[in-house]
C-alpha cells in the first residue's frame, strides 16, 4: 500500500492556516485520499508531539482521524531503540528529534517524508516530497 | 447459515462500511474542508512527486532515490506547483524521473 510520513512542520502547516492555503491543501488531499482510498498516513508520535506544541488543537484532528479513518490507514507511530535508531543518531547528530522520527518510520516502511521545509533532510537518506 | 441469512448479514455489513465510511468523510469535510479543484491541483502534483520517487526505487531496487535523481523531480514539481504550467503533473514527473535516472546512470561512478 502506497503511503507517507507527515513530519511536525507538514502537520502544522497543513493543519492550519499558518502556512498559506497550498499546504492547507495538498494536507486535504492526503487526508481525504487516506479515508477513502486506503492510502497509509504515518504520524509519528513525536511528530505530532512537537505539532501540538505549535497548535494545540493538531492532536485532537490527528486523534479524529485515527478513530474515523478505515482501521490502521492513519496511524500514530512509537519511537522504539532499534538498530536504525542508533545509526540516525550517530550519523545525524544535529536533528531535531521530530524529523529525527519521520526519518526513521520513512526508513522502516520506505514511504516518503511531506514536509514544508525538505532541506532539513538532505544529510539523511530519505525520499521527500513537499507539501 | 441460509442463503437469506447471509444475504441479510451482507447487506448489513454493507451498510455498516458505507456508514463508517460517510462518517469519515464527515470528519475528514470537518477538518479539511471539501475538495475543490486546488486542492485536486495540489494533491495530483504530491501523487506524482511520490509517485516519480516510487518508480525509481522499484527500478533501482534501492531507497531512497540517488540525489540527483530526487533533485531533478523536485525542480520539476516546483515549477508545476504556481498553477501556471496545466500540463499532467503525472506524465512530466515520470519523464523527469526517467531521464534524470537514464542520466544518473550513465554518467561516470
Amino acid at each position: 500500500m502506497s503511503g507517507y510520513v507527515l513530519d511536525d512542520l507538514a502537520l502544522v502547516a497543513g493543519l492550519s492556516n499558518l502556512a498559506g492555503e497550498q499546504p492547507r491543501r495538498g494536507m486535504s488531499w492526503l487526508i481525504h485520499a487516506a479515508v477513502s482510498e486506503g492510502r497509509a498516513l504515518d504520524v509519528p508520535a513525536l511528530c505530532l508531539a512537537e505539532a501540538a506544541t505549535a497548535r494545540r488543537s493538531i492532536a485532537a484532528h490527528v486523534a479524529d482521524l485515527v478513530a474515523s479513518a478505515p482501521p490502521g490507514t492513519v496511524a500514530v507511530g512509537a519511537l522504539v531503540r532499534d538498530a536504525d535508531l542508533d545509526a540516525l543518531l550517530g550519523s545525524n547528530p544535529a536533528l531535531d528529534w521530530g524529523p529525527t522520527h519521520a526519518a526513521l518510520h520513512a526508513l522502516a516502511t520506505g514511504h516518503p517524508i511531506v514536509t514544508l521545509r525538505p532541506d532539513r533532510y538532505k544529510e539523511v537518506a530519505v525520499d521527500v516530497v513537499p507539501l | 447459515m441460509t442463503t437469506t441469512t447471509y444475504h441479510r448479514q451482507s447487506a448489513d455489513t454493507e451498510s455498516q462500511a458505507a456508514e463508517e465510511r460517510a462518517r469519515a468523510l464527515s470528519v475528514v469535510d470537518r477538518i479539511c474542508g471539501p475538495l475543490d479543484e486546488a486542492t485536486h491541483r495540489a494533491g495530483r502534483l504530491l501523487e506524482a512527486h511520490a509517485a516519480a520517487l516510487a518508480w525509481v526505487r522499484e527500478t533501482t531496487g534501492h531507497y531512497p532515490s540517488p540525489r540527483p535523481v530526487a533533485d531533478a523531480i523536485r525542480q520539476a514539481a516546483a515549477s508545476l506547483r504556481d498553477g501556471s504550467d496545466e500540463r499532467d503533473p503525472g506524465e512530466v514527473l515520470s519523464a523527469v524521473a526517467a531521464e534524470a535516472l537514464a542520466a544518473y546512470l550513465a554518467a561516470p561512478s
